[in-house]
């Protein structure tokens, strides 16, 4: 007997694959497309733009208090200044993460990423349960998915990136690293730090 | 729409597995259904908004047991259908052929401006603010209801803010307005503001978090003042 509504059945992986490359061949033809182009846009997010950058700006805010008033001012610009700027991160705000508030930002209706700072979303950041649960248990997700145990006293704002604005943040900079250089600041940042599921790396002692 | 896209907020998704890295596509395929959006956007059959509108439109249980960049594929081919760029019958077709010649080689096409633009989108992206003389109507500070209905086309909403009140923290000017450009209609503007949700009012004192809030990005007409009347 049949159970469920077989259109929907997951469909193989190489059933995928000959549709995409069906619906490529297509545009190529028409003159839309092209392989190289692909290849480019592929190049671009695997080894060119990626959550390094953010690191860079992170660092040079940890260092600089001018820029980083003007970062915490107006992302987009500041950024510009170090040459990271984009694609999905047309207009981005950073918020500073600190011992009373700490922000962490989502998409709950699709997923939307700051891409210039942060590369591609990783599956983890698109999957229904991050949309759902952290708008839902903010305090909870962070620390049974993420490890991010937050005291009760510490403001959780959870971000929602519903419009064209890229929220990201600007973690505290860890105790113990005075006298590090930026490249040495920037090997602190991660990932989850700027999505604010985590906390900059503290330096071995 | 009242769709299954609308996650925020909803029990019963299961923890969240995150990874420490993974790589920035998972498969081959990935890269070309990844960039069938901005090359489609470029050939000018569809902006953002409207790309949204699609993934909103496939069924439940398939969208939430695919791979995100199937969405992407998805609604691609149905817009392209809908606008005359191909048949259903022409994809079916090629893809049978594919499926049973996976190393069958595409098309040559080498236009260098596809290339030139790849690296011009990344640079550059696609701004949403406009210059607009609207005055806005609210300021930072002001207490607004947002909107409570539930349109059967594209609007950026989440079902958790529906009929909420909360207090505007930023304003951002004048953006792009997806209640617009996501359904067919020619492009306006609105001012955009962020507004802070308590999670009490959200889910009710007892399940929420009394120390967390929600903080969500609003146009002009999803709000209205809260006056004291209004407010519960």
């Amino acid at each position: 007997m049949s159970k469920v509504n077989l259109s929907h059945t997951p469909h193989t992986d190489e059933e995928i694959a000959a549709r995409v490359k069906a619906l490529e061949a297509v545009l190529i033809e028409k003159g839309l497309m092209s392989e190289a182009g692909v290849n480019r846009f592929a190049e671009i997010y695997e080894n060119e733009v990626g959550p390094q950058l953010g690191s860079k700006v992170v660092a040079e805010a940890w260092i600089n208090p001018e820029f980083k008033a003007r970062l915490l001012d107006n992302a987009t610009d500041a950024c510009r200044e170090l040459g990271i700027g984009g694609l999905q991160g047309e207009h981005m705000i950073a918020l500073e993460n600190t011992k009373d508030v700490h922000n962490v930002v989502v998409c709950s209706l699709c997923s939307c990423y700051p891409w210039p700072v942060l590369g591609l979303p990783p599956n983890w950041y698109k999957s229904m349960a991050y949309r759902a649960r952290i708008t839902r248990e903010p305090r909870a997700c962070l620390k049974e998915d993420f490890g991010l145990e937050l005291p009760d006293s510490v403001e959780i704002r959870v971000w929602d990136s519903n419009s064209e604005l890229r929220y990201w943040m600007l973690p505290r900079r860890p105790d113990g690293t005075d006298g590090m250089n930026k490249e040495e600041l920037a090997a602190l940042v991660t990932r989850d730090s700027l999505i604010g599921t985590g906390l900059a790396k503290t330096p071995p002692a | 729409m009242n769709g299954v896209h609308d996650l925020g907020g909803m029990d019963g998704m299961g923890p969240v597995h995150p990874t420490a890295w993974e790589p920035v596509y998972h498969a081959e395929w990935e890269k070309a259904a990844f960039s069938f959006f901005p090359f489609c956007a470029r050939a000018g059959m569809f902006g953002l908004d409207e790309f949204r509108r699609h993934l909103e439109q496939l069924h439940p249980v398939h969208y939430l047991t695919s791979w995100y960049y199937e969405h992407w594929l998805e609604a691609a081919e149905a817009i392209g259908k809908e606008k005359g760029f191909w048949t259903a019958d022409e994809l079916h077709e090629r893809a049978a052929y594919y499926l049973e010649y996976p190393d069958a080689p595409l098309p040559p096409h080498d236009d260098p401006a596809l290339v030139e633009f790849a690296q011009w989108a990344v640079e550059n992206g696609f701004p949403t603010q406009r210059e607009s003389a609207a005055q806005a109507q609210f300021s930072v500070g002001d207490r607004v209801r947002i909107d409570n209905t539930m349109p059967r086309r594209h609007h950026r909403r989440p079902r958790y803010s529906m009929g909420q009140i909360g207090e505007i923290m930023l304003h951002h000017g004048t953006h792009v307005f997806p209640d617009t450009t996501g359904n067919g209609k020619a492009e306006t503007s609105e001012h955009l503001y962020t507004v802070k949700l308590r999670q009490a009012d959200l889910f009710g004192e007892q399940d929420a978090d009394p120390n967390a809030c929600q903080m969500v990005d609003m146009w002009e007409p999803y709000l209205s003042l809260a006056t004291e009347e209004s407010d519960k």
